[in-house]
């Protein structure tokens, strides 16, 4: 006779789906674009691509240490680095590495464990934090940069892309900023055109 | 391509890893070897439990009555074999929670020595009700798992209109395959089942001999999954010369054997919440049913035995059997060679809905359609994380339900919540926590609230009647008090009357 096991209600048998294959899963879908958007705005995308998404993670292995937890099978989940992945494709490629790691930060710190961590989050973290850069950087995150396709003779080449993510956006040949449309939009909503 | 667009659409569900092919491949083993005992419990059935009418040391034969339906809803028990009627007692019932109930337990001396039978030589002659009442008397109940009386439901059809009657061929569960076989290898029988159903079904009027065409306008389908070819042309080549019966092949996909998603898919029919089929003209039964059906009324032979699925991991001789009921867990596990130690989870039924057993000192009753013993690798994870809301349940789930709301709710005790958006009409199936990546145990809680919400409706039912019985008592002492009142006002004025009319004759002498 099989001794005592301990009983259990259905389904026994599941699924092979984890929270990581879903984390995986959205990646996949955002690879294409992803790849593609970097290849249209060239080396310095691709730097505030890793600078998000590192510090996405590093600031979610922080704040599950303070918990007290062990920080490695969290970071596998992969929730912190799609986090991350979302975040640096809502930034204007060519912004200055310190917009990828407040965002990343606002959105793991602020967005997510601050809540309770994974699955617990009010907001979708990378939008909050989207939100909350734009409030409080509007000229960083509405400077875009003309498309300018890697491996391109007039593309900024690795090095120089390193000067425009570290130390900011020097000579250029032309900038682009609000329109007066905006300008006429609020005065007319308040009447005062 | 075309039938894609035509084909009435499925409502959720899951497909399941099937693992049937071990045991769906090869023939029900009939051999099993006679238990020395077996342990018949008195409930086998939805309903009230049968009332025993032998006596502990009695000899009785196969077949013989053992305890008799009582109540409107319930079902007899007969002995599986000969022998030596041992006990009638408490022993730990086939249930998660192995809890005694009452059961007869049955010396078998080997001889499976079968009372005499009364077979029938023309079952079409009977009439509609003498059918019911033989397959009521033969203890034949739902064998697909829910144990419903089977006599109940052919009053219920004769009583509603049915107009079709569908044969759950789907077997949806994973492992099973006991359906599968029967099918394949008993086909006539259980088409002839499925004729004496319609017959007994008919609406006949008073007196008339039912049966006869243009009578009866009732239909029957016989639904198989599509993934049990086989048994689907062994059952078509069974019906061919009945027009009145359909043998058509389902969709495989899990739980296709729902009676209402099944009624849906065949039937374009919606039951409606709170109804039963048999109010929108369908009635459903089991193909092993169908073929207890012909047993009980051709030869009239009563339910002892049932073909079970033995199988999972653990198993080293995966096989349909044939065996009494009655029959412990212990002796099949043996018979089909289970290594103990490799057991993590022994199911009776099915791996979605079955219920998990603590050991294997239990025995199969007639509901029992197949006994798993699975290995650990085999079974879904339990380190639960949290729910990332990404709707899984609520895509899978049959009933359309919202598996994740209700779980938060029942979480924080909401139970009212929980019912507000639809817990009772959860069926337990099983998808949501099939398919959950956070391996969040979701039927557990709904069963736990069902359990609950009942629990809480009794004692609500209770304390009402405790009220007012209290209030009764409070108004009869009223009452009497006010009685005393009036006798004692009228004692005094009778006083007073007596005394006056003292004082009249005084004055008058």
């Amino acid at each position: 006779m099989i001794p005592h096991l301990k009983p259990s209600s259905g389904a026994h048998v599941g699924a092979k789906s984890s929270v990581s294959q879903i984390m995986w899963q959205v990646m996949l879908a955002l690879t294409p674009a992803t790849v593609f958007g970097i290849w249209c705005f060239g080396w310095p995308a691709l730097n505030l691509f890793v600078i998000t998404v590192v510090s996405a993670m590093g600031f979610e292995a922080f704040c599950i240490r303070l918990a007290g937890r062990a920080a490695t099978p969290v970071i596998m989940d992969g929730s912190a680095l799609l986090t991350g992945w979302l975040l640096a494709m809502t930034l204007p490629p060519w912004a200055p590495w310190w917009i990828g790691v407040v965002g990343s930060g606002l959105a793991i710190v602020l967005g997510k464990q601050v809540y309770g961590g994974l699955g617990q989050n009010l907001f979708n973290p990378a939008m909050l934090a989207r939100v909350a850069l734009l409030i409080s950087f509007p000229i960083e995150m509405t400077t875009w940069a003309n498309v300018s396709p890697l491996f391109f003779s007039d593309s900024p080449g690795l090095i120089e892309s390193w000067r425009i993510t570290f130390a900011g956006l020097e000579n250029l040949d032309a900038t682009t900023g609000a329109t007066t449309l905006g300008y006429i939009k609020t005065e007319f909503s308040q009447n005062r055109l | 391509m075309l039938s894609f667009f035509t084909r009435q659409r499925i409502r959720g569900g899951v497909h399941a890893e099937e693992r049937k092919a071990e045991t769906a491949s090869q023939p029900i083993v009939n051999n099993f070897p006679l238990p020395k005992k077996l342990y018949i419990p008195l409930q086998q059935h939805v309903g009230k439990p049968a009332e025993p009418l032998i006596r502990v040391g009695d000899r009785v034969l196969k077949g013989q009555l053992l305890a008799y339906s009582q109540g409107l809803i319930s079902a007899p028990v007969h002995a599986p074999s000969s022998g030596i009627i041992l006990d009638v007692n408490d022993y730990p019932a086939p249930h998660p929670s192995a809890l005694p109930i009452r059961m007869i337990v049955l010396e078998t001396d080997g001889k499976d020595e079968w009372i005499e039978t009364c077979p029938v030589a023309d079952p079409f002659l009977l009439t509609p009700e003498d059918i019911s009442l033989r397959v009521g008397a033969a203890g034949i109940v739902g064998l697909g798992g829910a144990a419903f009386p089977t006599a109940v439901k052919l009053n219920m059809g004769r009583e509603n209109h049915i107009d079709t009657l569908i044969i759950n061929g789907a077997e949806c569960e994973p492992y099973l395959s006991c359906d599968d076989r029967q099918m394949q290898e008993r086909a006539e029988q259980i088409i002839d089942g499925v004729r004496l159903m319609l017959h007994g079904m008919t609406n006949s009027p008073e007196g008339g001999l039912a049966g006869q065409p243009g009578m009866n306008t009732c239909n029957a389908v016989v639904a198989i999954e599509d993934n049990k070819q086989q048994a689907y042309f062994a059952m078509r080549a069974a019906a061919e010369l009945f027009p009145q019966i359909k043998v058509i092949q389902i969709p495989t996909r899990y739980p296709m054997g729902w009676d209402r998603q099944l009624i849906r898919y065949v039937t374009g029919k919606e039951v409606p919440v709170g109804c039963r089929s048999s109010e929108i003209g369908v009635t459903i039964h089991n193909v092993g049913t169908a073929y207890a059906t012909h047993k009980a009324i051709r030869y009239g032979q009563p339910l002892v035995s049932r073909v079970i699925t033995v199988s999972g991991g653990a198993v080293g001789r995966p096989m349909n059997v044939e065996v009494p009921l009655g029959t412990l867990i212990s002796e099949l596990f043996n018979f089909c060679e289970v290594n103990s130690e490799d057991t993590a989870r022994i199911i009776m039924g099915g791996p979605m809905m079955g219920d998990s057993l603590p050991h294997s000192g239990l025995p199969t009753v007639k509901a029992t359609s197949g006994i798993l013993a699975l290995t650990q690798s085999e079974l879904k994870d339990t380190d639960e994380k949290p729910c990332i809301r990404c709707a899984s349940c609520v895509t899978v789930c049959p009933a359309g339900l919202r598996p994740l709301d209700m779980a938060n709710n029942i979480r924080v005790n909401q139970l009212d919540a929980a019912v507000d958006i639809g817990l009772k009409d959860c069926i337990s199936c099983g998808c949501c926590s099939y398919i959950c990546p956070s391996n969040i145990p979701l039927v557990q809680y709904f069963k736990y609230a069902s359990g609950e919400v009942m629990a809480r409706q009794q004692a609500a039912h209770k304390s009402e009647q405790t009220k007012r019985l209290i209030d009764d008592r409070n108004a009869r002492l009223e009452r009497i008090a006010q009685q005393q009142r009036e006798e004692e006002l009228a004692r005094l004025a009778a006083k007073a009357e007596r005394e006056r009319l003292k004082a009249e004759q005084e004055a008058a002498v």
